[in-house]
């Protein structure tokens, strides 16, 4: 009986239910009972307002697996959400990276998120997940790093079956999140905020009202207010916080 | 229940921040700022009289020491650890336990007139039990052409001890052991970082306690602050303490076969 309670549990509508009335969520819709699957945290990257993004990874088929053969792939996405283009990298023993800047998406200078895929022909059974580092520089400057924190994106080993907006979403717009710094005496606070869901969500910050359709970004400025509450119906909706004070910067995850 | 901690050296100003409330934003007003230092086999526990706000504790370098940890709690949760006789560190409380994210305070650096850099740092009750090891990349989150690259580890074990335990600086390609340092328990560990051992395939490695490593990197007075996940992070299936063992098993086939 517990068996079945819990099989139902976790079925689609299952899920669904859970979810909607907040009863144990699945933050996300992932089955961690799949095999041979890449999951991508959603990478927000910036070349707007002279910023460059530097992306360190690391590849974890070779490294947890000894697939030299794998292959990396990253793929790249407007504020929109709209494609904008994929680059696959070969031969990456351990780990490598990868400059953002307008040359390299093309004159493209504004911000948006990307998706890191590992992909073999070989059955390991396993699924990874990359939530490697994202340098954050302004005007050349030395990058400030932050890692990955939600995931977002699934595809399987072959590169096939690409699944996005996989964090977990409430019916009512009433998860609150307040991230636990205190903004003191900066410039500025910019909130880089991406909708991990599968469909639209609302939030506000610090009462200013959003909406945005699934894997699509904004940057919110918070200007020099001092905390950030963040109320939406995503479970997970941690924005990268950059603060800006005589023309330096810092960012990590709230 | 999480534990927070800061650093102290000569060339940088730390800041802690200690929210006084969780992420969903409860408060709970009553909880005070407490300092824990293992000192002759015993843990020190006392009040910190630091600034504060309606929102936050701060704790700048002059309350810190790099053997401090701090927690909130009430002054009744300090009973805990005497009932032990002050040998062991406790869960005081469950203010700090959240989920599905942690209870974080803010570790900030600053470089005397240039750049700061800061992420949300917490320590969780549920490490300070375990023994193990690190295993952590050095070229994600150094810079070969920076002017000065360190490491932070930070231990906190549950006995009152500041016992001493091998780091070492591994070529995984190479097979070979670069470096050795020691470093000690409970504690917040500097370890400078020659620009030549930052390479993709050099890897530290502790071989009895777990830790946080935190990367520091300064150029030109800009500085970044971030820590790595621990390996078992990046796998989600049922096989990730397997391969997690299985790599760190090879780390010290490699530390074994030489004599350093």
């Amino acid at each position: 009986m517990k068996s079945l309670i819990r099989n139902l549990f976790n079925t689609k509508i299952g899920v669904f239910f859970r979810n909607f009335f907040e009863v144990r969520p699945k933050y996300f819709l992932l089955d961690f009972n799949d095999s041979n699957l890449s999951v991508s945290d959603a990478f927000f990257w910036r070349t707007d307002s002279n910023y460059k993004t530097l992306f360190k990874f690391t590849n974890l088929l070779n490294f947890f697996y000894k697939d030299k053969e794998s292959q990396i792939e990253i793929i790249f996405y407007d504020k929109n959400n709209k494609f904008i283009k994929k680059i696959t990298k070969e031969n990456v023993l351990f780990s490598d990276q990868l400059l953002i800047d307008k040359f390299f998406l093309d004159g493209i200078e504004d911000y948006g998120v990307f998706y890191i895929f590992h992909k073999t022909k070989k059955i390991h059974n396993s699924i990874i997940r990359n939530s490697c580092y994202l340098g954050y520089s302004i005007n050349n400057s030395l990058p400030s790093f932050v890692h990955g924190n939600v995931c977002v994106t699934t595809k399987n080993f072959l590169g096939t079956d690409f699944k996005a907006g996989i964090a977990g979403r409430s019916f009512f717009k009433n998860q609150k999140y307040v991230v636990q710094n205190y903004f003191d005496n900066y410039d500025k606070t910019e909130l880089l905020v991406h909708n991990p869901c599968a469909k639209k969500i609302s939030f506000s910050i610090n009462e200013l009202n959003f909406m945005l359709n699934s894997g699509c970004s904004v940057i919110v400025d918070i200007g020099t207010d001092t905390k950030a509450h963040i109320i939406s119906n995503c479970y997970l909706l941690r924005p990268i916080v950059i603060n800006h004070k005589l023309g330096f910067i810092d960012a990590y995850h709230g | 229940m999480n534990f927070f901690f800061s650093f102290k050296n000569n060339f940088i100003q730390s800041r802690l921040t200690i929210p006084r409330f969780n992420n969903s934003g409860q408060y709970q007003n009553s909880l005070k700022v407490f300092e824990a230092k293992a000192d002759s086999n015993l843990w020190k526990i006392n009040e910190i009289n630091c600034d504060f706000n309606e929102n936050f504790y701060f704790i700048d370098e002059s309350l810190t020491n790099n053997d401090s940890i701090f927690f909130l709690a009430k002054e009744e949760n300090i009973e805990l650890i005497k009932k032990n006789n002050y040998s062991k560190l406790v869960c005081f409380n469950n203010f700090t336990s959240t989920h599905p994210v942690e209870y974080r305070s803010n570790l900030k650096v600053t470089v005397f007139g240039g750049g700061f850099s800061s992420y949300q740092s917490d320590y969780p009750f549920s490490m300070i039990g375990k023994k193990g090891s690190i295993l952590s990349p050095l070229s994600n989150l150094l810079n070969k052409k920076s002017d000065k690259n360190i490491i932070l580890i930070k231990n906190i074990y549950e006995e009152p001890i500041h016992e001493a335990f091998n780091l070492y600086f591994v070529d995984l390609i190479a097979k070979k052991v670069l470096r050795k340092d020691k470093i000690l328990t409970n504690f917040t560990n500097e370890i400078i970082v020659d620009p030549g051992l930052i390479e993709p395939n050099i890897y530290i490695f502790t071989d009895k306690y777990l830790g946080i490593p935190i990367y520091l990197s300064i150029k030109s007075n800009h500085i970044s602050f971030e820590h790595t996940h621990p390996p078992h992070h990046y796998i989600l299936s049922n096989d990730k303490f397997k391969k997690v063992s299985e790599i760190k098993k090879e780390v010290h086939e490699i530390i074994n076969s030489q004599s350093i």
